[in-house]
């Protein structure tokens, strides 16, 4: 099938009115084609979350259109909306607050079940119980227990097996490796690799930490106050970014290599992000960016193609794989 | 003579089902204009070494058992209450990991770093307020006449950060204690604070001891790196060794397990299993159930932190060989 | 992938094991012990009225006014009699059950209905909402003793309007503390993964919001089981209480009130029974709240150092 499994197309998350909403999420279009891994990077405050939250429905859409599987996300209720909810499933960011304490592993896995009753019969929910546990890395055993008898880690292997528990078609995963320690982080990651290509499940990955997103993801967008300022497939971005918030993200990250240190050209951006209630005119970046102009003030430029990297789409206007600083 | 010397430290804390032993014989030292790297994940033990030295432990359920802290020749456990609390804030500081709630709401931004000055009896040439100001001109905070009647909640993360390190640093302290100073922090304002920390690193000779679980961070700014797990010590080395030709186990996974921005390997290599247990650690080596060298002996005898090298050592029965 | 921190011991033992840690913690706090003691007593007293085990509560003259302590005569009259003879051993452990059952089905209403309608304010919040807010308000509006003499006065002090009344003004309390504690539940990440799923309100609130609010409404409950007997002492000695000849510790201080001179056990035993059962009441759910939160538990099970 050629048609992506999710299209979004200028979908808006404003919160509060009147003359000044804070705009979360600001006419933001993408697509993730099936068995795609779509990475989402930005820093607190760009907007992913409440983008996550929008397409998940936690929270009503103020405008554009997100398209499922061919049904509509922001206007889906009732049956309809219940049924899309099979299809799209999550795992959050924090592992000790996304398992309800009180609840064993073996209700907490079955919770999907009961609320979609023809999904899997009562009778066989032990057995698949089991076979996900093990699918997550898990054991047969650790269902009759509680989740504060587990680690970071494990936990969230649990909220992994809990979002398969419907088979959904698209996953989205909202920071789930960035409270757990390092070496567990390459386990989860793998993990999530895998059942992806067992399943051939699309992945939304949020994440803040650029390598993580490198080796999860196809393709990769960069969020800036509410609006998509780059995206492309992995190679492009993080080989030849040319939007200066991207070089400047890619440039923070610190290379474990200490050889480096003092010879790296660290972009080290000024001031602080703006409020997205009251973003800058024309391009939102500019006040932080070494390369605003006045054009840059009066025009908010578009998502396009501006530089020869393959399908690099980059909203400045002044984009340019040399960084020039 | 070291500047500060931490030798066969012992904590442990009081639980339900019995003693966690937070640290267990921890020995290091620190020189003057060193920096110094606490490198492990959660369970390790690093965050309660910062508390043992600053006497932050809380007790009960903990309480150092046994071991010596040394500071510039004083003995710190054998201090008195009062005479333990003028050191650390003064020549020994701590900046916390979490900003917003190492510093008081309810009063203005300018007050809470003069306090620093007032509680010591400091007085700066030119008075304490300017001192102030000039701190927080130094760390890069625009305006800060304005800024200092501020308070918390109107400053950014990364701000508040860096007016934490501020207040660690007003006073000149001889040892700066970092505990996880960038976790909480996104990666550009990350960059700041560690260019910060570079900076004041630069400008004084005080030792710092750098807590963190990022290897990044400890490749910008670290001299030597002390690797721990499980409450123990198990790997000293300079960083430069330690990123190239690291000798116990534990640093090798540790190291293989990081994603990478500048390189593009298709799968992680991942340390098995999980943190162990406090409460049930395996005999002998701790990190043996995860370890691909682990043999028979290392579930006899724990293994000494022994000398692997010039200036460098490794707590392992079988050590990886020299690159 | 082997994880070893999971590998804990099987269930069986860990029961074992969680009971001994209980009685341990128990230990830790020796006031707990005394008040469990004496709650078990209490507990045997009503048992042993329902039971009818008692034998003899008739009027005897050769009684009267029998003062305590006389371990010469029959067990029933060592704590002395009163002015018909009527052992006072024995009224105390009749009265027993009256009171702590007042006091126990009195908590139960409000500790039900303030909790659901704490618990339906804070998810849903709005109109509804705002609604039951105010009606706790206007009921925390009147001093309790007030609403209660003037309903019982109007109603006719019945067990049953007794029950009602202080219901009705304790349940306020627990109506903020669910509605508080819901609106901080509602916010968890594991409701938002509950509603992801496709759960609705019920599912959630059955599932997820009434299991988490249950512990703090529980030390609520204990704490106001105090709270409840003291006022129906209180009422019942102002004569809008229990009515003779049902009886309760409160009606029996009352009772005893005209004899302080002279009888003066006919008072002091029964309000002693209070005070006792409340201190007890207060005592447990203090240490009830301990075990609840790990974080505390090292008040409770010390090691030597």
């Amino acid at each position: 099938m050629n048609q992506p499994l999710l299209k979004v197309e200028h979908l808006s998350r404003h919160f509060g009115s009147g003359a000044t909403p804070v705009r979360a999420v600001d006419d933001v279009s993408f697509e993730i084609a099936r068995g795609e891994t779509l990475g989402l990077v930005g820093e607190s405050g760009c907007g992913k979350t409440s983008l996550v939250r929008t397409l998940l429905k936690l929270g009503p859409a103020t405008s554009g259109s997100a398209v499922l599987d061919g049904v509509e996300i922001t206007k889906a209720s009732g049956r309809e909306l219940h049924e899309l909810r099979r299809k799209m499933q999550v795992v959050f960011q924090d592992p000790y607050q996304s398992l309800n304490p009180r609840l064993r592993v073996d209700r907490l896995i079955s919770e999907p079940w009961a609320l979609h009753p023809g999904a899997v019969p009562k009778a066989r929910w032990r057995e698949e119980t089991v076979k996900l546990l093990e699918s997550v890395g898990l054991r047969a055993e650790h269902a009759d227990r509680y989740p504060s008898e587990f680690s970071g880690g494990q936990r969230q292997r649990l909220g992994i097996a809990r979002a398969l528990t419907l088979n959904p078609t698209l996953l989205v995963c909202d920071e789930p490796v960035s409270a757990l320690d390092v070496s567990v982080q390459a386990q989860v990651v793998n993990l999530l690799a895998r059942l992806r290509r067992e399943r051939n499940l699309a992945m939304l990955f949020v994440a803040h930490d650029l390598a993580v997103v490198r080796h999860v993801s196809d393709r990769v967008m960069v969020m800036y106050l509410g609006k998509i300022i780059e995206t492309g497939p992995k190679q492009s971005i993080f080989s030849a970014p040319a939007h200066p918030y991207t070089q400047a993200l890619m440039s923070a990250v610190p290379t474990p290599d200490p050889r480096l240190r003092g010879h790296r050209k660290r972009i080290v951006l000024e001031g602080d992000l703006p409020s997205p209630a009251n973003p800058p005119s024309g391009c939102r970046f500019r006040t932080r960016c070494w390369k605003a102009t006045s054009i840059c003030a009066e025009q908010e430029p578009g998502l396009t193609a501006r530089t020869a990297a393959p399908g690099l789409l980059t909203a400045c206007h002044h984009a340019n794989a040399e960084t020039g600083r | 003579m070291a500047l500060l010397e931490v030798k066969d430290l012992q904590v442990s804390f009081d639980t339900a089902s019995g003693p966690i032993f937070a640290l267990n014989g921890v020995s290091f030292s620190l020189e003057r204009g060193e920096v110094l790297a606490l490198l492990g994940e959660s369970g390790s033990g690093k965050s309660v070494t910062a508390s043992a030295i600053m006497d932050l432990v809380p007790n009960p359920p903990g309480a150092i058992d046994r071991g010596s802290i040394r500071f510039d020749g004083t003995e710190l456990l054998k201090l008195s209450r009062t005479e333990r609390r003028d050191l650390c804030g003064s020549r020994i500081a701590l900046i916390f990991q979490d900003a917003l709630a190492a510093l008081n709401p309810v009063y203005p931004v300018g007050w809470q770093i003069a306090e620093m000055y007032r509680i010591h009896g400091r007085n700066p040439a030119g008075g304490v307020e300017k001192a102030v100001i000039d701190l927080l001109t130094a760390i890069g905070i625009p305006d800060p006449e304005r800024r200092a009647r501020q308070y918390p909640h109107e400053f950014s993360g990364g701000m508040r950060q860096r007016i934490m390190i501020a207040m660690a640093v007003a006073l000149e302290p001889d040892v700066i204690i970092a505990d996880e100073p960038t976790t909480a922090l996104d990666v550009t304002i990350q960059a700041q604070v560690v260019d910060l920390l570079a900076t004041i690193r630069k400008r004084s000779d005080a030792g710092m001891i750098f807590i963190t679980h990022d290897l990044g961070v400890v490749a910008e700014l670290a001299d030597r790196v002390a690797v721990m797990y499980a409450g123990r010590i198990v790997e000293t080395a300079n960083v430069f060794e330690l990123f190239e030709d690291a000798r116990h186990p534990y640093s090798v996974g540790l190291l293989g397990s990081q994603p990478r921005l500048d390189t593009d390997e298709d799968e992680l290599v991942p340390i098995p299993g999980s943190a162990p247990n406090p409460l049930a650690l395996p005999s002998g080596c701790a990190f043996r159930t995860r370890c691909p060298r682990a043999e028979g002996l290392c579930a006899e005898v724990v293994p000494p932190l022994e000398t692997v090298g010039p200036g460098r050592q490794a707590a392992c029965h079988f050590p990886v060989s020299p690159a | 992938m082997t994880d070893t921190s999971a590998e804990l011991l099987p269930t069986r033992e860990r029961r074992s094991r969680r009971i001994l840690w209980l009685l341990r913690a128990l230990a830790g706090d020796p006031m707990a012990v005394a008040a469990a003691i004496w709650l078990l007593i209490v507990v045997l007293a009503i048992l042993t009225d329902s039971l009818s085990l008692l034998g003899d509560n008739r009027i005897s003259l050769k009684a009267r006014n029998l003062p305590p302590f006389d371990f010469g005569q029959s067990w029933t009259l060592w704590l002395g009699a009163d002015a018909l003879g009527r052992p006072l051993l024995v009224r105390l452990i009749q009265a027993t059950s009256t009171t702590i059952g007042i006091a126990v089905v009195t908590v139960l209403t409000s500790l039900i209905g303030g909790t659901l309608l704490g618990v339906i304010a804070g998810y849903f919040g709005g109109v509804v909402g705002n609604v039951i807010m105010r009606i706790c308000d206007i009921i925390l509006g009147f001093p309790t003793l007030l609403v209660a003499l003037f309903g019982l006065y109007l109603f006719g002090p019945s067990v049953g309007n007794l029950v009602i009344v202080l219901a009705i003004t304790r349940m306020p309390a627990y109506i903020r503390v669910a509605r508080a504690e819901t609106l901080e539940v509602r916010e968890r990440l594991f409701v938002d993964a509950a509603r992801v799923f496709g759960g609705g309100p019920t599912w959630i609130l059955r599932t997820h919001i009434l299991p988490s609010v249950a512990p703090t409404m529980l030390t609520l409950a204990s704490v106001n089981l105090a709270m409840v007997m003291l006022f129906e002492s209180g009422l019942s000695y102002l004569g809008l209480g229990i009515q003779p000849p049902s009886v309760s510790w409160g009606l029996m201080v009352a009772q005893g009130q005209g004899y302080l001179s002279s009888a003066w056990w006919l008072g002091f035993f029964p309000g002693l029974a209070v005070m006792l059962t409340t201190m007890s009441f207060n005592l447990l759910a203090n240490w009830f709240r301990i075990v609840n939160d790990p974080s505390q538990h090292w008040r409770l099970v010390k090691r030597r150092r």
